[in-house]
């Protein structure tokens, strides 16, 4: 069955393949695609009611009526969440929380390794800088935009005619009430271009439950982006309004829960192998339309460079962290979020390589090719499209490597870098003519609060890292890539980049809060001159600005027209399938089936993982895994009250719905609407994921909603919030 | 008599290194496990009953016990020879097609003329001894095409069962009668006796074994043939595809097999090598079935499997997983990481280590699988639940209530109390004797220094010289001092941070007092003190040796008190040990009075088994399952020319892009491995695979991981052994290297 997937590579089966699959039996869909909610009927209603869909479109999106949409949520900066309750409550990723959770705790309550449980509404904790949004409506403004621009205008003027247009329409919906709105541009696929997005913002959002880390996170780096996966990964909010209902900016002891418009019922029938599935959430962005020439940049630019500095500024800190308490609390979250993105960097550079993802996108550059060759009116449109970007690319390459470099192994590893910044902000202020006393006490006052954010490291381990970054940096950048800076480290220090390092971590402002602190009392500019921490991440940033800038203007000369001919040609050409325009963080729908899948020869993973794959994983490494003493007591009673079936308690799930990055959290629903999971995470065989779909390989991993009705009941002994869910079945 | 027993091999299956001392340290490892501290020679004569089975294929079945406990399991899985057609003292049989090969595997033979199949890895030393840098056979495989062209294995036996003897009554009575003359039972001369009135006037040779304990005895009658040939093998890119990274493991996609020929005198008798021999002709060769495999298929394995514990208690099963297994793996780990280090960081230093790497790890990855399956299936736990039925039985009877009551509690007790000294004893092994190289140098030439002392005559001194000297060279040859000495340390610091004071050896407190316990610092002044550590000062000191260059040498020193504490530890040891070593003979005699009547199969002990089965995926782990059988493309999936161990040749690689697997391929597949639950383990490397009809399948190279407590305990659902598909031995033979000559002589049934 899997003699198409993987060997698309110089002997080119791929003729070998299309002959199988033309005489081979029906195969369940292949889903791909985030489809964008007013265009389900026309798109994909079809399909979905093939595969099982009871639900009509207009239940899954109506502008007058309440719909599916309204129980789906933006949580946070980058993930999606959904109301489970008429009470607001809210059910996400644990992972999406970890920072909200490690920004919560104390030294006397760690919220992030021993999970947390309100037992009532009083001890619901309201989580500062939080919010999550709900989407009223979508609009199709694209004539509007269109309008704005008038045909004798250059490029750089119609950006700009468009960029106000945007903005107007954005302001009306302000301006209605409180309501946000967002214009987006969609380039691929038979939607509208310009679609405007309608939000509310709600910013009472508070922590109702979380599990500790180590059954949230049970697989840990491990498990990461793998299967067999057994992570309990959710978390409960619940969203308060103002007492009228209206979304609240703040937290007030007044505000009362929020009633939706719609909640997910949940089911205890759990899902069956090839059973129809769906997902709604909030993808923040895919790459489907690249060209063979950008995804060799991200290949050998920006994933290799992940992996290898991410990689090596982990190891040191996963060893502070190990050798204290202390470091390892500070630096969970900061470990996790580089950890993540550096295991997909590695991960997708694999897949693109085994599923032959660069090779598949010559061949759509050489069916491209043929088509245009064969109508002149298409030679003049798109005849430069492949050419421009070519060009564009090979001209960026070389600065874009160091430009990565710069900000993965200097800005991105020094906790203060970004302090340098707005120090140099600070300078500007305090070396104008009349300086602005009142706007630098505002800009010191907002230093001051951030104090806490980025002196919440280890000076001594970001020292070690850096020890190891800046020699790295300086052999791999040509000369005229090093920040200017480096020139005045290698007089004034005979090119010893230790002692640099450590002059600079016994002086600057920035390596110390008590200096830090000193300084902001009394801001003097002298100070900053003679700062070297300040000239050297100052001199980093410059050198990074000017890098991205020369590639800027490469991107309007070249790629961006390139680009554009490009995704309209493709547009016209492929009519074999419907388009769906790239993720852009806003909602979208992906549908298909639970399965399993075969990542390599004679190796089948089985759609379900259960409770019996903890113990053995604590059992036969207890290196690696290790999670609540409790968990696993209760695991092995065998007694699972409702939510297991014939002594199994079910954990973990597989489909092949298409999501990405921002998806986490996203509720995951059986034909009939109802919750059955939430979607986590993407498995390791297809980390190519975002720029190509991979039909039998890509899946996307959802925690059973009933282990995480178990781990709320039996675990956490929260069994009370589930009264306030509609769960057929139970109540 | 000189005889050979085929004394088996290494950890599971995939053993059989080219270092002979790594050979000898897994045997004693293995044998440390059977029994601790107990002499060699006596564990051979020692075996243990596995009684009445419940799980289906589990069993290591006695040849001539086949038509009385196995043939109705045969035939309900499919198989349809009879007993005799499998095993007959008087009449060819299948089991006349299986050989041992080399005393560290098996083998079947595949046509009229003495051809040989079996595993790449059990004639891989012979292929490396005859391999030089313009014809490296290792690498690039070899295909005689014609009888000349066959090259001569020095040193490679094939041996032939060609009777298995009941002596039971007779055994009984000489050694009932040697007590009566007051005389001392030496099983060995009884062995030797026995075996020289068998085989008078014949070239055979005969082993007795011992089972229940002195209830039965079986003489094995050997012929032992010493002219052996390589004829083909494919290159290891095919034969080890995998390397270490694949040990152990399924799914798996390894052609590790290679074919030898038995040559004898114009007789047929065994002989010594001639370019006059002639190609042997067998009594038996088996038929190839190329006609494919299918999940259920029969499948029967006959072959050399060289030990096993099925027999252990709790308290055993415990030391295990306290002592042996954790010592082993903490010591190895820490050296593994070290060398691996040093290895990457420097080519000639890789190509130094690369062999002793791989013997280590893959003695570590035994250890570390095994205690991982003895943890996932609570092994202890059951073994108890079954003591409890054992004493149950016990109890329900005053006489054996008598006899037995205790027997458990004097194992237990022995074994717990002996434990400190056994972990120290086992840790001082794996850690300082064994794990850093330079220890035996310290050994030699402490007895060097000692033969120096004596009043000498120069004649003598020059031998004794020039042995220490040749041995030495022999040591430098892949010695990297700077690897050894960060060993040195981190061994010490392992011993001192594991051990209490008065198991560790002096020089480690010496190196606290003198050193303050900086064991780098210690291990840098040894080594750079010593003659022994640097081939140019052992050379300088070789050509003028004298005592006094000798004395206070720190390595020396090292050497000696290691020893000097390991034998300590061994002598308390030793002592400790009787009551384990007394109630389990005690508990084996309860065992078989408890099942008597019932079949039961003896441990393993290198004597030729059957074991039957069926062809069988499995499920390793939660939401996974494995197919039965691998693929090609499989093999393509995992090509990494970057990988040593995963090199795909560019002729394989056009074979099967163009999807030219001439008869061989199934479904425009072609099959590479298969696995069954046949029950089998070290020793049965290239046991033939035997399907219903008595033709051969595949042949047996590896375990899975999931079996790797299988010493102990055999779980149906988990253990499977790993296969070569003939289907791919023909493909690579005849595709691959277009050794028509071989094609031709086989006998294949589709």
């Amino acid at each position: 069955m899997h003699f198409c997937s993987k060997t698309f590579n110089k002997y080119s089966s791929l003729i070998l393949c299309s002959f199988f699959l033309l005489t081979a039996k029906p195969q369940l869909k292949a889903d791909e695609g985030m489809w964008l909610l007013p265009y389900l009927e026309e798109l994909i209603m079809d399909d979905m009611v093939e595969l099982g869909l009871e639900l009509t479109s207009e239940q899954i999106y109506s502008v007058n009526e309440s719909s599916l949409k309204d129980a789906v949520v933006i949580f946070g900066s980058g993930c999606t969440g959904e109301i489970i309750s008429p009470e607001g409550l809210l059910l996400t990723n644990h992972h999406c929380g970890v920072d909200l959770f490690q920004a919560l705790s104390s030294s006397e309550n760690d919220y992030l390794h021993e999970g947390f449980w309100a037992m009532n509404r009083e001890e619901e904790m309201h989580v500062p800088g939080l919010s999550v949004s709900f989407l009223k409506r979508i609009e199709d403004v694209t004539d509007r935009v269109l309008a704005a621009p008038s045909d004798d205008m250059d490029e750089g003027e119609r950006n700009r005619a468009i960029r106000q247009k945007r903005s107007t329409i954005q302001r009306e919906v302000s301006a209605e009430g409180p309501y946000r709105g967002a214009v987006e541009l969609f380039r691929m696929g038979d939607v509208g271009q310009y679609l405007l997005f309608v939000y509310q913002d709600y910013s009472d959002v508070r922590l109702v439950g979380a599990p500790p880390n180590s059954i949230g996170q049970f697989g840990g780096d491990e498990d990461n982006w793998e299967w067999p996966n057994h992570n309990a990964d959710f978390a409960l909010f619940r969203v308060y309004v103002e007492p009228d209902g209206h979304p609240s900016d703040f937290y007030d002891e007044n505000n009362i829960p929020y009633e939706p418009a719609h909640y997910f019922p949940i089911t205890l029938e759990g899902p069956e192998e090839e059973d129809f599935v769906m997902a709604m959430g909030y993808p923040g962005a895919t790459t489907r339309y690249l060209t063979s020439y950008e995804i060799l940049e991200e290949k050998e630019v920006g994933n290799i460079i992940r992996a290898e500095i991410r990689g090596k500024r982990q190891e040191i800190w996963r060893e502070a962290m190990d050798s204290d308490d202390a470091i390892r609390l500070q630096y969970a979250s900061r470990y996790f979020n580089s950890s993540n993105y550096w295991k997909y960097s590695v991960g997708q550079n694999k897949a693109l390589r085994n599923l032959g993802v660069i090779e598949d996108a010559r061949e759509l550059e050489d069916r491209f090719s043929q088509w245009v060759a064969r109508d002149p009116q298409r030679e003049e449109t798109f005849g430069d499209a492949l050419a421009l970007i070519e060009h564009a690319m090979s001209e960026r390459r070389e600065k874009a490597y160091s430009h990565r470099l710069l900000m993965e192994a200097l800005v991105g590893s020094q906790s203060y870098f970004p302090f340098g910044r707005r120090l140099n902000t600070l300078n500007n202020q305090l070396s104008a003519g009349e300086p602005d006393e009142v706007a630098i006490e505002r800009f010191i006052a907002g230093l001051q609060d951030a104090l806490g954010n980025f002196f919440a490291y280890h000076m001594p381990t970001e020292k070690k890292v850096l020890k190891v970054m800046l020699p790295y940096v300086i052999n791999e950048l040509p000369e005229d890539h090093q920040p200017a800076f480096l020139r005045v480290i290698d007089r004034e220090f005979e090119g010893c980049t230790d002692r640099f390092i450590e002059y600079m971590f016994e002086t600057s402002v920035l390596t110390d809060r008590r200096r830090m602190e000193t300084f902001l009392q009394n801001p003097d500019r002298e100070v900053l001159r003679r700062d070297v921490g300040f000239h050297f991440t100052n001199s980093v940033f410059s050198k990074a600005v000017e890098l991205r800038q020369h590639n800027t203007e490469i991107n309007q000369r070249y790629l961006i027209p390139g680009k554009r001919l490009w995704y309209e040609a493709l547009n016209e050409m492929i009519t074999e399938r419907s388009l769906y325009p790239d993720a852009n963080f806003t909602m979208r729908v992906t549908y298909g089936s639970v399965l399993g899948y075969e990542p390599h020869d004679a190796v089948i993973y089985e759609p379900f993982t259960t409770h019996k794959g903890i113990i053995e994983k604590v059992t036969m490494h207890p290196d690696l895994y290790s999670t609540s003493d409790k968990l696993i007591e209760l695991l092995s009673t065998g007694d699972f009250g409702p939510y297991g079936d014939g002594g199994i308690l079910p954990v973990s799930f597989l489909s092949n719905i298409d999501i990405s990055g921002g998806n986490s959290g996203s509720p995951v629903l059986n034909s009939r609407g109802e919750l059955v999971g939430i979607a986590y995470d993407g498995n390791w065989e297809a980390m190519s994921s975002d720029i190509a779909y991979a039909p039998e390989l890509q899946r996307a991993i959802s925690v059973d909603i009933r282990y995480v009705l178990f781990i709320i009941d039996q675990y956490a002994g929260a069994g009370y919030l589930l009264e306030e869910m509609t769960i057929p079945g139970l109540n | 008599m000189d005889q050979k027993f085929p004394t088996g091999t290494s950890g599971k299956l995939r053993a059989c290194r080219p270092d002979k001392q790594f050979d000898l340290r897994m045997l004693k490892s293995l044998w440390l496990q059977l029994i601790p501290g107990k002499p060699i020679m006596v564990l051979l004569f020692v075996f243990v009953l596995i009684a009445n089975p419940a799980r289906s294929d589990e069993g290591m079945w006695l040849l001539p016990r086949i038509g009385a406990y196995n043939m109705e399991d045969i035939q309900s899985l499919g198989g349809k020879m009879s007993a005799e057609e499998i095993f007959s003292n008087d009449d060819a049989s299948l089991s006349d097609a299986v050989v041992n090969v080399g005393n560290v595997g098996s083998g079947s033979v595949v046509s009229a003329n003495g051809l040989v199949l079996t595993n790449h890895h059990v004639i891989y030393d012979h292929i490396q001894r005859v391999s030089t840098a313009e014809n490296d056979y290792l690498t690039d495989g070899y295909w005689a095409s014609s009888f000349d062209g066959e090259i001569p294995a020095a040193g490679l036996t094939v041996t032939f069962l060609k009777k298995i003897i009941d002596v039971t009554d007779e055994v009984q009575k000489e050694i009932a009668s040697r007590r009566e003359r007051g005389e001392r039972v030496s099983m060995l001369t009884i062995g030797r006796d026995i075996a020289s009135a068998y085989t008078a006037d014949t070239d055979s040779q005969g082993f007795l074994s011992n089972h229940y304990q002195g209830g039965k005895y079986y003489l094995y009658i050997y012929e032992v043939f010493k002219d052996v040939r390589l004829v083909g093998f494919p290159p290891s890119s095919i034969g080890k595809f995998g390397g270490d990274e694949d040990n152990f493991r399924w799914p798996r996609h390894t052609g590790d097999f290679g074919f030898i020929r038995v040559y004898a005198d114009n007789e047929g008798q065994p002989a010594d090598y001639s370019p006059d021999n002639v190609p042997y002709v067998p009594d038996r060769y088996l038929e190839i079935n190329a006609g494919g495999i299918n999940e259920l298929d029969f499948s029967m394995v006959l072959g050399y499997p060289g030990s096993s514990q099925r027999y252990l208690t709790a308290s055993q099963v415990e030391d295990l997983m306290k002592v042996t297994h954790p010592g082993r793996i903490a010591a190895r780990k820490r050296r593994l990481d070290i060398i691996r280090e040093e290895m990457q960081a420097s080519d000639e230093v890789r190509l130094k280590y690369a062999s002793k790497y791989f013997n280590a790890s893959n003695g570590m990855q035994l250890s570390q699988g095994q205690l991982e399956q003895l943890r996932r299936h609570d092994v202890p736990e059951i073994k108890r639940a079954e003591e409890k039925q054992f004493m149950d039985w016990v109890d329900e009877d005053p006489v054996r209530k008598k006899k037995y009551g205790e027997v458990l509690t004097m194992i237990r007790e022995s074994v717990e109390e002996k434990r400190p000294t056994a972990y120290a004893h086992h840790l001082l092994n794996e850690a300082l004797l064994m794990g850093t190289e330079i220890y035996v140098a310290g050994i030699r030439a402490n007895v060097f220094y000692r033969n120096l002392d004596e009043d000498i005559s120069q004649a003598e001194l020059a031998e004794v010289v020039s042995g220490f000297s040749g041995r030495q060279s022999g040591f430098y040859e892949d010695y990297h001092p700077p690897a050894d000495r960060r060993v040195v340390a981190a061994m010490m610091e392992l011993v001192s941070d594991e051990l209490p004071r008065e198991h560790q050896p002096d020089i480690i407190h010496y190196a606290d007092s003198a050193f303050a316990g900086n064991y780098m610092e210690f291990a840098a002044y040894m080594f750079e003190n010593s003659f022994l550590t640097c081939p140019e000062r052992f050379a300088r000191f070789i050509s003028n040796p004298r005592l006094e260059a000798m004395e206070g040498d720190p390595v020396i020193r090292y050497s000696v008190s290691i020893y000097d504490k390991a034998i300590e530890l061994r002598d308390i040891n030793r002592e400790l040990s009787e009551g384990e070593r007394a109630g389990s003979r005690l508990y084996m005699e309860a065992i078989r009075e408890k099942s008597e009547g019932d079949r039961m199969y003896p441990d393993a002990n290198f004597t030729m088994r059957m074991s039957y089965g069926k062809v069988l995926g499995y499920s390793p782990r939660d939401a996974v399952n494995y197919h039965h059988i691998t693929s090609l493309s499989g093999v393509m999936e995992k090509e990494d020319p970057e990988h040593d161990d995963f090199v795909v040749p560019d002729d394989l690689l056009s074979l099967y892009h163009e999807q030219q697997f001439g008869p061989y391929g199934d479904d425009g597949r072609m099959p590479v491995n298969f696995i069954t639950d046949n029950d089998i383990t070290g020793g049965n490397s290239g046991s033939p695979v035997i399907g219903a009809n008595g033709q051969l399948k595949g042949l047996a190279f590896d375990g899975n991981w999931e079996s790797l407590a299988g010493d102990v305990v055999f779980f149906p659902e988990l253990n499977r052994a790993i296969h070569v598909d003939i289907r791919y031995v023909l493909f690579v033979t005849d595709k691959f290297a277009g050794a028509s000559n071989i094609m031709n002589e086989l006998v294949i049934i589709n």
